[in-house]
């Protein structure tokens, strides 16, 4: 057999197995989507949240660390729902669930992209936190703040499920991303995978029913032309960008990309406000990260 | 011993068999000198250049720049009796994006703190190993008991 026609039929082989393996990532789970939509309401039912969030200990343990580190700023430990909610913000409480179904996903080292199970949280937490500094600044409606936030911290979700073949053809990586320097790392993943992280995330963002304009955001975070197609995406890429200058994260695809030149200014961001984000990014990072690692 | 040098903070260590290290330098910078002859080593790790960029994390604890930073670095190596001339040097870190418009560069301006500090050293410009601006993930270890330092670009050890 031709060598070409075998690699295209390996490469075939391994995407459907890539695809087969997004089948079996547990779906978001229903209690955070009832819980997000409690939370739109006019007047938040707190006792029905406190009863439906408690229904999946999982998120209900991470909530209460995630509450009690000194990021959220608490006059003291919180050791229930209930409490939590009185002392925290809509918007806050939104994030927490968010960060808290995520814990669950990044829960193990992903070794084919070269980052720890702590570094991957830490840096989508970051992530979310600058991106929501952003939307605020920009004047966003509480509501697209939400989106902004979820793709936010969600955006890596398809590295999970990438990266056992990343671990698998991590020698492939190395040479095309060395004998192609000016690709970014994306285009390194096409070539060998067939796809890439951000398309995955986005497809089983898909299959979980989020809205199109959240698994665009996930799709475009990477592609320099696709992301300034879409305000939220722009967001997402921009957070993801200051949480790796800030050395939060990492991996072996880290700063491989670039950066349309003129990102900040479709935002209508100011240059000097880039290092306010920095900072709260760090300061925050650092105070989560007392509490988990 | 293994020393992880925080964000915005150094070490200096003397006649230990001690490893300093650096985690995920980003476009923050780590300076890792040491002077064999008097067994002394340091790891400074900044993230953010300037000093209007100090983070109070909680009360009296601090994240420094690299302005407020370096300087309080250099200044006890050199009270420590650390010999800068025949000392050496690795700088690494200021990682980059390609294409980066110049506010997203933020590497540049914390080398730059480096420099300027580093100027009223007598330090010898061949001792000096800089590893800046990569499109990759860096890191930074200094290790007194076999007095080297090791630099990690994505994965690649280079050893000085």
């Amino acid at each position: 057999m031709e060598k070409k026609k075998y690699y295209e039929i390996m490469k075939r082989q391994i995407l459907e197995r890539i695809f087969d393996k997004v089948d079996t990532i547990p779906t978001f789970p229903k209690v955070a989507f009832y819980a997000l939509e409690l939370l739109k309401k006019d007047e938040v039912d707190i006792k029905e949240l406190e009863r439906v969030i408690k229904s999946d200990p999982g998120i209900t343990a991470n909530f209460l660390r995630i509450v009690n580190s000194p990021a959220f700023g608490l006059p003291q430990k919180i050791d229930s729902l209930f409490k939590a909610f009185m002392f925290l913000g809509l918007n806050q409480i939104k994030f927490i669930i968010i960060a808290s179904v995520a814990k669950n996903y990044f829960n193990k080292d992903l070794i084919g992209y070269g980052i720890s199970v702590e570094d991957i949280w830490l840096h989508s937490i970051t992530c979310g936190i600058i991106a929501e500094e952003i939307a605020f600044d920009i004047g966003f409606s509480p509501a697209k703040i939400e989106t902004v936030y979820i793709a936010s911290i969600l955006h890596d979700i398809g590295k999970i499920v990438l990266d056992l073949y990343t671990k698998l053809e991590i020698k492939e990586f190395q040479k095309i991303a060395k004998e192609r320097p000016n690709w970014d790392f994306f285009q390194v993943e096409w070539l060998v995978l067939g796809v890439d992280h951000g398309l995955v995330g986005a497809h089983l963002l898909e299959r979980w029913e989020f809205p199109k304009y959240i698994s665009f955001a996930i799709r475009a975070h990477h592609d320099s032309d696709l992301m300034l197609q879409s305000d939220i995406a722009s967001i997402v890429a921009l957070a993801n960008i200051l949480t790796n200058m800030l050395g939060i994260g990492g991996g072996v695809d880290v700063f491989n990309y670039k950066i349309p030149k003129n990102l900040l200014k479709e935002l209508g961001i100011k240059p000097e406000r880039i290092y306010k984000y920095l900072k709260i990014g760090l300061h925050k990072s650092l105070l989560i990260q007392r509490e988990f690692v | 011993m293994i020393i992880k040098v925080p964000k915005g903070h150094y070490q200096i260590v003397e006649k230990k068999g001690v490893i300093l290290r650096t985690g995920f330098l980003g476009s923050g910078i780590g300076i890792g000198m040491i002077d064999k002859e008097n067994e002394i080593a340091g790891l400074c790790h900044y993230v953010l250049p300037y000093k209007e960029y100090d983070i109070e994390i909680e009360e009296g604890e601090i994240i420094f720049s690299g302005q407020t930073l370096v300087p309080i670095f250099l200044e006890e190596l050199e009270t420590k009796g650390f010999n800068f001339s025949s000392a050496k040097i690795a700088i690494a870190g200021g990682s980059n994006y390609k294409n980066a418009p110049e506010v997203l560069n933020i590497g540049e301006l914390n080398f730059k703190v480096v420099q300027s500090f580093l100027l009223k050293y007598p330090v010898n410009p061949e001792n000096i190993i800089l590893r800046i601006g990569f499109y990759c993930q860096s890191f930074l270890e200094v290790n007194l008991k076999e007095k080297i330092l090791k630099i990690n670009l994505n994965g690649e050890e280079e050893i000085l």
